[in-house]
């Protein structure tokens, strides 16, 4: 008589070489309806998601937007002129202005493509949704045109 | 094996695609989706005409109306159907419960390959020829071909006929039944798909595994002299291609869309006019060319990229060869900058290349030069998104200073240090050692990195790429073994330049002449043709006639010398051995030493072998041992920086080349060591650093030492087979040569001297060298037997052997004949003899 603990023992040889000889199942059979839904209303709608994300990264990246806030009040194209050594008043404000009128210059030319940007960013924004609410009524809107043209033609 | 190989295609997930695709809602969806296109853009037309025109009745024109709406409903309608069809349902998700994706499932499955369903590893493509294949692989071969059309292109490249093929494989349709080394080829796919990094066994993968397996297949491969790997490659090139095809197909991709570049990046960075004037923008170049792919070099370039970020010393030295592709590694740099692939400290800046020679072109001095010079690096200093490149470096650090030359390393070491200065200078292995190792402060505030040549693989991928390039510019076909023979021309033929430089430049040249020659198709032939006239070398030939020469090796030397059996069998023997890859042959073509007393023909041997093998005695680069008695003379030998070594630039530029090493004996010990490694390795360093290949030489060595014991043993008829014994044991014992030294050698031959049977011969041979000359003035040499045996007399001493009678034959023959020629004695016509008594002229006798 086998005493308790080789019955277990003998329970997991068997398990194991049973399981050993098995063949893995590594791919789902699914009905082709529920594929279709699952690619109309989760796959393609995750490509459009991203899609559009690229899109709105890119608006920005051509833009600049991130770089020029950053470097909002910085002189156009780096020209500044050093202040003299001597101690000389009318020269220092000269150049102060000089400076100065760089740095509005470059904040000018900066805000208005911001603004260009921003334009272009809220485009994609509109164009993306409605290229994603067009995708996921597609269905329907093929549907209503087959109706549609059915009554027209009758 | 049988049942650790589980396969069973109808279980496949992948199966039921295959089905669905046959049935109507999707079979031929393509064309039904094209037809109700048209249908409506017809319809819509008709419609539009109507409506505009009020030339049909309202009722007509709604009735087309509403056509136009069904049609370009259904047209979208089966749009989407074909897409659900090839997104979805042509590729399963493939996942192990507990295990997460599918990229490292068909690890898992080659593993344990039993514990899995196969098939569901397989494409959409391949299962579908497998389902009508029946497991055989002629017919899966066959359905492969057939149903891809995009396989052509790798058939049409090796230039073999699709047709032909599929006419072949028809006939076996009927007969063939499912083939043992089905499994094999399953097995194989999945390794290769595996290799590949590919998810599922895609039609190249399997393509690749018949070439392996499928005995038409392999027939097919070996009449047409294609190898697998020449199946391999073509299939990564077709699948690279239709990758990059639908990559840019992807619009919407970051990687795609980046590429457009940004409008205000280059406003936070300073003007540079400067440096405009005298600078080649790198990253326009990059972006005109819109972003050319880099292979090879992936480490390098990583490096490049760490160095430049760094806090401290980020200045770059590049060091290779010209043309092993270390501007190519720039351009992959200023295009990962210019799309933000690389690190923050490198990403979006210009990288722009200093035009020194067209700086020094445009000043008349050098103190011009450098107040230039020194305003254009403020300028990048200021500008802040610059790297700076600066090719040959080495032409402009611690040179003389004359006109036309510039010395930058005074004016440029200040910036070198500052961290906003980034800069990569290109220089070589050679400028290195001589200029810049000169200048020790500069050399610091660089970072060096050593570029090698690319492999060959991916010289080929270059050449792939550069190939359809160039078939739209000069409107031919390049066919693949054509581009395989650049490669192994290259490799063997021309050494002394790095690849890629030089296979990219042999395809253009080839090109070139397949253009002036007005034919459609670039061959291996033309590309052995131009190789011959690089080189001088008849490749191509000497592929067909080495066989041949091979097997005759022992005539053909004979044609040219006289006795010596055993010697010229030994070295015939040997080089057949190596040449038939019959013996693992690491160093060159072969090694031989040869020894024996002066004048027996053991230089003739070499120059024989020259002729006969490399086609011309030109082809044998000699060497005078004596020349190297000290170690000293070991620089002579293989260089320095300050002078070419003697030996290793003849082969680098020679490689296909007997190498004869005259009295080897009298070489300095470690010189004898040097050649260890190249007889053994077929390898050498030489003094700069550059490797040498032995590869494709045949070395010879030549001895006289223990020449005693040899006429020795002539004099006291010694057995030959005794004499070599004796005669290493001499070499040993005195120490002329070390025991490892004549191991490295595939063959020692001992050298006769000669009997005066044999000088008669060699009379015979040196005359009828005369007879032939003078036959040209049409005048004719009679040799008489006496004449050649007073030669002999004269000639012969077993000491000297036949060295002595050339003079002998020059003295006594060729001088008389010359002098009655230039007297206008000998005319036309005559017939000559020369009397052996007294050396006088007979003519007309």
């Amino acid at each position: 008589m086998l005493g308790r603990t080789e019955k277990v023992r003998l329970f997991i040889f068997l398990w194991y070489n049973k399981k050993s000889f098995m063949v893995i199942e590594i791919s789902q059979r699914q009905n082709i309806f529920f594929q279709w839904i699952s690619w109309q209303f989760f796959d393609v709608p995750k490509n459009i998601f991203i899609g559009w994300k690229n899109f709105l990264k890119f608006g920005l990246n051509y833009f600049s937007v991130p770089l020029l806030l950053k470097t909002l009040f910085s002189p156009w194209r780096r020209y500044t002129w050093p202040y003299p050594k001597a101690f000389d008043i009318g020269k220092h404000f000269e150049i102060f202005f000089s400076n100065l009128i760089s740095r509005i210059l470059g904040f000018v030319l900066r805000v208005f493509l911001i603004f260009f940007g921003l334009l272009v960013e809220i485009f994609i924004i509109f164009a993306g949704f409605i290229v994603l609410l067009g995708w996921l009524v597609l269905p329907i809107l093929l549907i209503f045109g087959i109706y549609h043209g059915f009554r027209i033609l009758f | 094996m049988a049942s650790e190989f589980y396969f069973n295609l109808k279980e496949a997930a992948i199966y039921r695609a295959v089905k669905w695709e046959r049935i109507p809602p999707f079979s031929f969806i393509r064309f039904k989706k094209n037809l109700f296109f048209i249908l409506f853009i017809f319809t819509f037309l008709i419609f539009l005409y109507s409506f505009l025109t009020d030339n049909f009745s309202q009722r007509l024109n709604s009735r087309f109306l509403g056509l136009s709406i069904i049609f370009s409903v259904l047209s979208i309608f089966l749009g989407v159907k074909e897409s659900f069809l090839n997104s979805k349902l042509k590729n399963p998700r493939l996942r192990l419960p507990g295990f997460g994706g599918q990229a490292k499932l068909i690890d898992e499955a080659l593993k344990t390959p039993e514990k899995y369903n196969l098939s569901e590893f397989l494409s959409f493509e391949v299962a579908k020829a497998i389902r009508k294949s029946g497991n055989s692989s002629t017919n899966l071969f066959y359905y492969l071909i057939r149903d891809n059309p995009e396989l052509k292109f790798i058939f049409n490249r090796t230039l073999l006929s699709i047709k032909e093929i599929k006419k072949t494989l028809e006939a076996n349709l009927k007969t063939a039944v499912s083939s043992e080394d089905f499994q094999n080829i399953i097995l194989e796919s999945l390794k290769i798909a595996q290799e590949k990094g590919h998810l599922r066994v895609e039609v190249g993968d399997m393509i690749t595994a018949l070439s392996k397996y499928d005995l038409i297949f392999k027939k097919i491969l070996i009449t047409s002299n294609l190898k697998v790997q020449d199946i391999e490659n073509l299939t990564w090139w077709l699948e690279d291609l239709k990758e990059r095809v639908e990559e840019n197909k992807k619009f919407w991709e970051w990687k795609n869309l980046i590429k457009k570049g940004s409008l205000a990046k280059e406003w936070t960075a300073g003007y540079t006019i400067n440096l405009d004037k005298f600078s080649i923008d790198l990253s326009e170049i990059v972006k005109k060319q819109k972003f050319p792919e880099i292979i090879g070099h992936q480490e390098e370039i990583g490096s490049m990229e760490r160095i430049l970020a760094q806090r401290e010393i980020n200045n770059v030295l590049i060091i290779g060869e010209p043309g092993s592709g270390r501007k190519s590694m720039i351009y992959a740099l200023a295009s990962k900058s210019i799309l933000g692939e690389s690190l923050p400290e490198v990403n979006f800046k210009r990288v722009v290349q200093l035009d020194l020679p067209a700086l020094l072109a445009q000043v008349s001095s050098h103190e011009e030069a450098e107040s230039i010079l020194d305003t254009i690096f403020r300028e990048v200093i200021s500008a802040g998104n610059i790297i700076l490149v600066i090719d040959e470096f080495h032409n402009f650090v611690g040179q003389e200073l004359r006109p036309g030359t510039l010395d930058i390393s005074g004016i440029i070491s200040p910036y070198l240090a500052l961290p906003k200065f980034q800069i990569v200078a290109i220089a070589t292995f050679d400028g290195l050692h001589k200029y810049i190792e000169q200048n020790p402060s500069i050399l610091s505030l660089f970072e060096k990195v050593e570029v090698a040549e690319i492999s060959e693989r991916e010289t080929l991928i270059l050449l792939e790429d550069l190939a359809l390039r160039l078939e739209a510019k000069y409107k031919k076909f390049i066919s693949y073994p054509a581009l395989r023979d650049i490669i192994n021309y290259c490799a063997k033929y021309i050494p002394a330049i790095s690849f890629p430089e030089k296979a990219m430049n042999l395809l253009d040249e080839v090109m070139i002449y397949v253009s002036q020659l007005k034919e459609k198709m670039v061959l291996p032939a033309d590309v052995a043709k131009i190789v011959f006239e690089k080189t001088k070398i008849p490749v191509g030939e000497i592929e067909i006639k080495e066989r041949e020469i091979l097997l005759n090796l022992e005539n053909l030397i004979h044609q040219k010398i006289i006795n010596q059996e055993e010697a010229v069998k030994e070295v015939s023997a040997a080089l057949r051995r190596a040449r038939a890859e019959v013996t693992i042959q690491k160093g060159p073509m072969g090694c031989f030493l040869f020894l024996g007393p002066t004048g027996v023909g053991k230089t003739e041997t070499s120059k024989a072998l020259a002729e006969i093998y490399f086609g011309s005695e030109e082809r044998m680069i000699t060497l005078d041992m004596s020349e190297f008695q000290n170690v000293s003379d070991i620089q002579r030998l293989i260089g320095s920086p300050q002078e070419e070594g003697l030996f290793t630039t003849q082969v680098r530029e020679k490689p296909f080349s007997l190498i004869l090493l005259d009295e080897i004996e009298k070489a300095h010990p470690n010189i004898l060591n040097l050649f260890l490694q190249v007889l053994d390795e077929g390898r050498l360093t030489d003094g700069l650093g550059r490797k040498v290949d032995f590869k494709n030489s045949i070395i010879i060595a030549t001895s006289n030492a223990g020449y005693q014991i040899i006429l020795e043993a002539l004099k006291l008829k010694t057995e030959w087979s005794q004499v070599k014994e004796k005669l290493l044991d001499y070499l040993f014992e005195k120490a002329i040569f070390r025991p490892e030294f004549i191991n490295r050698f595939d063959a020692v031959v001992v050298f006769r001297p000669l009997t005066k049977e044999n000088l008669l011969s060699i009379a015979e041979l040196l005359l009828q060298k005369i007879k032939k000359n003078v036959d040209g003035k049409d005048i004719e040499f009679i040799i008489s037997p006496a004449l050649k045996e007073k030669i002999a007399e004269l000639s012969y001493d077993p000491t000297f052997g036949a060295r002595e009678m050339r003079r002998v034959i020059q003295d006594k023959v060729e001088n008389i004949l010359a002098h009655a020629l230039l007297s206008g004695e000998l005319k036309r016509g005559n017939r000559v003899q020369i009397d052996p008594e007294d050396f006088k002229l007979k003519i007309n006798p």
